[in-house]
């Protein structure tokens, strides 16, 4: 048996908190930065006021809360400890929060020099987490398919910094300049392998086991994330075909055949997933109405729409308002699901927490001293949860409107996006309030024991 | 049959009687709900009876380790037991929101523990205690009978 197998119940409370909460701050920030700029900076696909808005969402809501769950899930579900928890996530999450703003304020003051320092600082933040992670993985004797649905995760995250670092220090003056080919190389590998692997891997775990649904078919689980993988890596020859280094290699293939069966086997994965996903929600053993389930079905909603407009507009040559694929990948999808997420993983966690020191107070025979610990809907009360969807979805409508008439609907579209991270922020904010009075009264009564 | 597949089929029946009460509690039925509550705490404890008294001893004998794994489970099993009592308290008041409250709680509290069990705990098991497999048959289809005799 491995020496360090460790089922235990969770990391300290902090470890995964810090980055919950940290989201919703980027993606009020992100709605700041769109009402103040105004409509302008959406006509053209490169302005760096949607560059940086764009990171806030992707790192600093996305990224963020993506390495805070899987903080909390590699211990708890591949057995397997991260040594020094709370010192490891500080040295994540600090200069991950910086860097983000660094990264985000390079842009909209115009400061080259704060590239190389979002550069350092997120690059210190992401290879160490991707190695540790990849690492504790690899030891982990679980063999479930979210476990290597997370290893390649975690490479797509690899090359998606990388590239991302290359591309910022160029905006630094430090490597070549500015390149588009890159930059869909480094968009795909972030939206389609990252971020989508990541969530396929979580939803094999989260949705059969919470909302008591069939499982997803054998197949499915085994193959998505390779032909995802693969397909993306297809994505990306056309961009290493126009590097100089590679020229003379061009003539032996035609990269953009490859572009186009990559793109419909990824449209097929998406379309599969998405409504796989739609279809045993629907029928589920649990009849009950549920705002994480809301949101899982408004995130495979805006899959499904993304996905079809991707293939219609391919097909029929036609262009897309150049930012309606993304509000429906990032905010209809990504956002969606994490925010869903949230709303179950937060008030568990307090949950455990407060009971787990409730119990130590039972153990030293302090029954009286005991409290009350509450129960999860009482830590985010479902209404509350259910009004904020109801802010998002409103926002995720007004933002794709915004995309194809930016002069009725932009500034609706960032206020709503505001007030539903706001909102959001307040949720959160106001559970790990109650988890701190509670955690003082327990700890007072161990103290006066 | 192996451990693995033997107790997580028993997760997905007691995961039956779980969703049976809480959408009669959601409906305000209480009699189906105590009914199909009853049902659950009664699967529930001898899934968690199997495995603390069978189980769980066969897995420490044999590996030597007595606060790994095992001890973690069982600490979990205490918490849900805190939960059942709880669930209880509420169906007696025909609580709805409490219960579905603390109901939503036990979910998550079980799934995580079960997921940790079925993918990496009965595989262990299964291994390790791959020698006695005529027993462990033995032991299901005793499992099985007393089930089936306890519903006639």
């Amino acid at each position: 048996m491995r020496a360090d197998l460790s089922l235990q119940q969770s990391p300290p409370f902090s470890v995964p908190a810090r980055f919950l909460v940290s989201a919703p701050l980027f993606g009020l920030l992100a709605a700041l930065v769109l009402l103040w700029h105004g409509p302008e900076i959406i006509t053209h696909r490169w302005t760096p006021e949607i560059l940086a808005v764009i990171h806030f969402l992707t790192l600093g809501f996305l990224a963020m809360s993506m390495l805070g769950a899987m903080m909390q899930l590699i211990p708890v579900l591949m057995g397997i400890i991260i040594p020094q928890p709370v010192l490891f996530s500080s040295v994540i999450h600090t200069p991950l929060f910086l860097g983000t703003l660094s990264l985000g304020m390079a842009w909209l003051l115009q400061i080259d020099q704060l590239f190389i320092v979002a550069s350092a600082l997120l690059g210190f933040s992401f290879y160490i987490f991707i190695a540790v992670a990849i690492e504790r993985l690899l030891r982990s004797a679980n063999r479930h398919a979210t476990r290597s649905m997370m290893l390649m995760a975690l490479l797509a995250l690899l090359i998606t910094v990388s590239l991302g670092i290359y591309l910022a220090l160029g905006y630094g003056g430090q490597t070549e300049t500015f390149s588009h080919s890159l930059t869909d190389f480094h968009l795909s590998w972030g939206l389609l392998g990252w971020v989508l692997i990541l969530i396929i891997a979580v939803a094999y775990q989260v949705i059969p086991m919470f909302q008591i649904t069939s499982e997803y078919p054998a197949m499915h689980r085994r193959w998505i994330g390779w032909i995802i993988l693969i397909a993306v890596s297809g994505l990306s020859v056309e961009a290493i075909m126009s590097m100089d280094a590679i020229r003379p290699l061009a003539g032996m293939i035609e990269p953009s055949t490859i572009t186009a069966i990559s793109s419909a086997i990824l449209a097929c994965c998406l379309l599969i997933f998405a409504t796989t996903t739609l279809w045993i929600l629907h029928k589920r053993l649990r009849q009950l109405p549920d705002t994480t389930m809301k949101f899982w079905q408004l995130a495979m909603s805006s899959l499904i729409l993304m996905t079809s407009l991707w293939a219609l507009s391919t097909l029929f040559d036609k262009e897309l308002p150049v930012f309606l694929l993304p509000v429906l990948m990032i905010h209809g999808f990504a956002m969606t699901t994490i925010n869903g997420m949230m709303y179950k993983i937060l008030p568990f966690i307090i949950w455990l927490h407060l009971s787990v020191q409730n119990k130590n107070l039972r153990t030293m025979d302090r029954r009286e001293s005991q409290v009350k610990v509450p129960h999860i809907r009482k830590i985010i009360p479902e209404a509350a949860g259910l009004w904020q969807f109801r802010f998002h979805l409103l926002s995720l409508i007004l933002l794709v409107l915004a995309t194809v008439f930016p002069t009725w609907f932009y500034y609706p579209a960032a206020l709503l996006l505001a007030c539903a991270q706001a909102f959001l922020l307040f949720n959160l904010l106001k559970a790990v309030y109650l988890y701190n009075i509670k955690a003082d009264e327990l700890s007072d009564a161990i103290g006066s024991n | 049959m192996k451990i693995r597949q033997f107790m997580a089929q028993d997760h997905r029946n007691c995961d039956l009687f779980f969703a049976k009460a809480e959408s009669a509690a959601a409906s305000n039925d209480w009699e189906a709900a105590t009914h199909a509550l009853d049902e659950f705490i009664h699967a529930m404890e001898r899934h968690l009876d199997i495995e603390e008294q069978t189980l769980f001893p066969a897995f420490e004998r044999e590996t030597g380790v007595l606060t790994g794994p095992t001890e973690m489970m069982r600490m979990e099993h205490d918490q849900m037991r805190t939960l059942f009592t709880e669930m209880k308290e509420a169906m007696e008041q025909q609580d709805s929101d409490e219960y579905l409250g603390v109901a939503e709680t036990l979910l998550i509290l079980m799934q995580q523990h079960n997921m940790k069990e079925e993918q990496i705990l009965y595989s262990m098991m299964d291994q390790r205690l791959a020698e006695d497999v005529d027993q462990w048959q033995d032991k299901f289809e005793a499992w099985t009978a007393v089930e089936q005799a306890d519903k006639v």
